[in-house]
Order: structure tokens, then C-alpha cells, then sequence
């Protein structure tokens, strides 16, 4: 959701009305696997680092197909997180096993393809422009409001 | 003759101890109203001793100001009206923005308290 993502998190995320989840779906095998390892791992040391991460490869999302230990590990690196730590997390089974269940709580949510939306519990799909969003988001805040 | 003489001469020396000067009798003690002014003016204008100057008379004071009659109602400037100071307006609180994980392991951004949420399923890939 990278697209239209900045926009919602500036005038939504970031004004306190939304509270965004980033819930990831691994419908790509190992690729889509170690690239939310490496996201999680370093949000572990820096929550904060996990965005920065999530923007990193969604621009570069190009080359994760062919991504392997040492891109994921320079990736972290870049984000600022501490090396040693990182490679510790990322060869850990416990990380691992907190990615993939993830991914099963989704599917027992009945989420299948990707991007999903779950937006005050209701379900979209697909990857609207901004204002579909945002039409969505103040009907949202106006049932919340009331 | 003699005693004519003798009566005569008596009777002067009498009228000339009635015409001398009488000696001043002592001031009387001052009472606690009087006052006693010293006199150093022409004995013209001396003041007895005795009268008790009078202490200063008041001024003569000030009229009162005349009240209409009591039917007609007297215009009475109205204080201005204390409106109070408006209360500060107090500026909402700012929203808390924060990263975090749910109890699940997903990361999260914004205000754990934002009246709306969004779970984003999506794939880096």
C-alpha cells in the first residue's frame, strides 16, 4: 500500500484519527517471508525502524525476488539497526515463528489476497486512490464520532 | 483742728493704697478645654487673660448637593457591567503518535486511542 499510504498517514495517522496495523501476508513464499522477517527484527530493536523498513522495501520491491541474507542484512543496516542484533533475530526461530503466525491469523480472518483493508471492521480490497480512501475514513470517524 | 487734720491725712493715705497698682492675681489653673494665648500685641488688642480663646472654628461646610424630589428618579450612572474575563480556552490535547506492536506481533503507528483503525494485510512482495 505504499501509494497512498503516506498520504493517509500524514493527514490521518499522524493527527491521532487513525491507528494504521501493518498485517503482513506471506502469499509469496520465502521471498515474502524474510523480507517481513527483516521488517520485524529490526522493529524489534526500533518500532519506529519498522516503518522506515517498510518504505525501504516497498520502493525496492523489485528486488526482493532475487533478495537473499546479505541484501536483507544491508537493508537493516541502512535503517539503522544494529547489526549484531539484526543477524541474531533474523537466524532466530522465535522471529520466525511470530512472522508465520501472523500470517495464519489472517488467513483464519478470512484474508486471502492482497491488499486487504480492514477499516473499523469492515473489509476492502484492492488499491484505491487516496480520496476512496478518505471517503471511507470520515464516514469511518463520523460513525465513530456519534 | 489738729484732728481734722489727722482724719484728712488718714484719708489720703487710704485712697492712695486703693488707687495703686493691684498686683496681678495668679492665672487660674488651665482647664483642659481652655486655651491660653500668648498675648504680644498692643494692649488695644490684647485679649483678657482670662477669656478662653475658642478653639478653631470648623469651615463652614460644604452644602450638600440638592436631591430632587424623592419622586422623580435620580439618574445614577450604572457601573459597567464586569463581564468576566473569558476562561482559557484550553487547547485539545495533542495526539499521541506512537510505534508499537499489538499483543499478536504486528507493528502499528499512531495514536493507540485514534477512534478509527486500519489493519493493513498486504505483502512486501
Amino acid at each position: 500500500m505504499l501509494g497512498t499510504e503516506p498520504q493517509v498517514v500524514q493527514e490521518y495517522v499522524q493527527t491521532g484519527k487513525v491507528k494504521l496495523i501493518f498485517w503482513p501476508v506471506l502469499n509469496h513464499n520465502e521471498p515474502s517471508v524474510y523480507a517481513t522477517l527483516t521488517a520485524h527484527c529490526v522493529g524489534r530493536q526500533d518500532p519506529d525502524k519498522f516503518w522506515d523498513v517498510h518504505e525501504i522495501l516497498f520502493t525496492n520491491q523489485g528486488d526482493l525476488w532475487r533478495a537473499d541474507r546479505d541484501y536483507f542484512v544491508n537493508t537493516a543496516i541502512a535503517a539503522g539497526a544494529d547489526q549484531a542484533a539484526f543477524e541474531l533475530c533474523y537466524d532466530d526461530q522465535g522471529a520466525l515463528a511470530e512472522v508465520l503466525s501472523l500470517d495464519d491469523i489472517r488467513l483464519q480472518r478470512g484474508i486471502a489476497g492482497q491488499p486487504m483493508f480492514d477499516i473499523a471492521g469492515t473489509v476492502y480490497g484492492g488499491a484505491p486512490p487516496f480520496e476512496s480512501f478518505a471517503e471511507v475514513l470520515d464516514a469511518s470517524l463520523q460513525t465513530a464520532a456519534e | 483742728m489738729k484732728r481734722l487734720l489727722v482724719a484728712s491725712f488718714g484719708l489720703i493715705l487710704l485712697f492712695g493704697a486703693c488707687s495703686a497698682d493691684q498686683p496681678l492675681p495668679e492665672a487660674a489653673a488651665s482647664s483642659p478645654t481652655a486655651k491660653s494665648v500668648a498675648l504680644d500685641s498692643a494692649p488695644s488688642t490684647a485679649t483678657p487673660f482670662h477669656t478662653v480663646v475658642p478653639l478653631s472654628t470648623p469651615a463652614p461646610s460644604t452644602p450638600l448637593p440638592t436631591v430632587g424630589p424623592v419622586d422623580e428618579p435620580v439618574a445614577i450612572d450604572e457601573p459597567a457591567t464586569l463581564t468576566p474575563p473569558p476562561s482559557p480556552t484550553r487547547e485539545p490535547d495533542p495526539p499521541q503518535v506512537i510505534s508499537g506492536q499489538t499483543a499478536e506481533g504486528a507493528f502499528f503507528l499512531g495514536d493507540p486511542q485514534a477512534p478509527v483503525t486500519v489493519i493493513d494485510y498486504s505483502d512486501f512482495l
